[in-house]
């Protein structure tokens, strides 16, 4: 129901990259000179938490656009194409943040069981991985906010607040292994010129190839999420409209009530609470 | 645990958390375009864009 010609393509590309990657990480890769098959593990480990940066990143830009959209109470056509736009960017920011946290979480379980094997430890309370974990948890909560009832402009603009507070915490976990002594290695890649590798051959293109389909991965279940957040809404909608219909014909059954009578429901509801 | 041990339970955790995941994206959109008799793949499909009901 959320599929279009466009998402299956990607899907069977994706899915095709998936074994291909497989055969690259755990076949043609070499094993590492100090860490032996262990590194292998770097070919999900790295790539998630690159998935979950974009994706983090993603949610703070839509979030400002939420809140850029909101703004101001304007009214009229302009006031609807600005809700419409604001809707849409925090579907963006919604499906993106929900992606970044099951990423983080597949960076925290497969950098868990590297470093049993590597440190000896599941975990270590390490400035990497405690950023991490806190990063995780801080959008956890965001995606918590969401789902609080509530209006829904009120609510986007709440959740794009979080999302820019939560998203400080980025360049913290990223330069966490610059900034503190870690037991956590140093940056695997550093893009942009002269930017140091860890890796070469083999390695460094098997990094680069899974990055690039961990990212297909993400955007097929992305556009997937942002459609069933529209459909959400829809239903929301839709119980809404019932509700008022049912409301209506109750009263229009009822016939003409006098101001009497609906002041004595009201006290009657409001002791009822 | 072995090497080779943690490399394929990091592997089979990664698939197994990421098509749960998936699935659950793609039922949930099933279930709810049927309630609602409704596909959301056109291109001017915005909520705001349908007719209010009369």
């Amino acid at each position: 129901m959320t599929g279009s010609l466009a998402t299956r393509v990607l899907g069977a590309v994706a899915l095709a990259a998936v074994a291909v990657m497989a055969i690259l990480a755990l076949w043609i890769s070499p094993a590492d000179e100090v860490q032996g098959d262990a590194v292998r593990l770097m070919y999900v480990h790295v790539p998630s938490i690159w998935v979950a940066y974009g994706s983090f990143v993603l949610t703070a830009f839509a979030s400002a656009r939420v809140l850029w959209r909101t703004r101001s109470g304007a009214g009229g056509s302009q006031g609807v194409i600005a809700d419409r736009q604001a809707r849409h960017w925090d579907r963006v920011a919604g499906a993106a943040a929900e992606l970044g946290v099951i990423f983080t979480a597949l960076t925290l379980m497969t950098g868990s069981l590297w470093g049993k094997v590597t440190w000896g430890a599941y975990w270590q309370w390490d400035a990497r991985l405690t950023t991490s974990v806190l990063l995780f948890v801080t959008y956890l909560g965001y995606l918590a906010l969401r789902r609080l009832p509530a209006e829904s402009r009120s609510r986007a603009r709440r959740s794009a607040v979080m999302a820019l507070i939560a998203v400080v915490n980025l360049p913290i976990v990223h330069f966490s292994v610059d900034w503190w002594r870690t037991l956590h290695q140093e940056a695997s890649l550093e893009l942009g010129p002269g930017g140091a590798r860890n890796y070469t051959g083999e390695m460094y293109w098997t990094l680069l190839y899974s990055w690039a389909t961990f990212t297909m991965v993400a955007l097929w279940i992305g556009i997937h999420r942002y459609r069933v957040l529209r459909l959400e809404e829809l239903a929301e909608e839709a119980a809404l409209e019932e509700l008022l219909a049912a409301r209506r014909a109750e009263y229009e059954n009822a016939g003409p009530r006098s101001t009497e009578q609906e002041s004595n429901e009201r006290a009657e509801q409001v002791t009822s609470r | 645990m072995t090497h080779a041990a943690s490399v394929i339970t990091g592997y089979l955790l990664a698939a197994t958390a990421t098509l749960t995941y998936a699935a659950w994206v793609v039922r949930r959109g099933r279930t709810l375009g049927r309630d609602l008799g409704i596909d959301t793949t056109g291109s001017a499909d915005d909520p705001s864009d349908r007719p209010s009901p009369p």
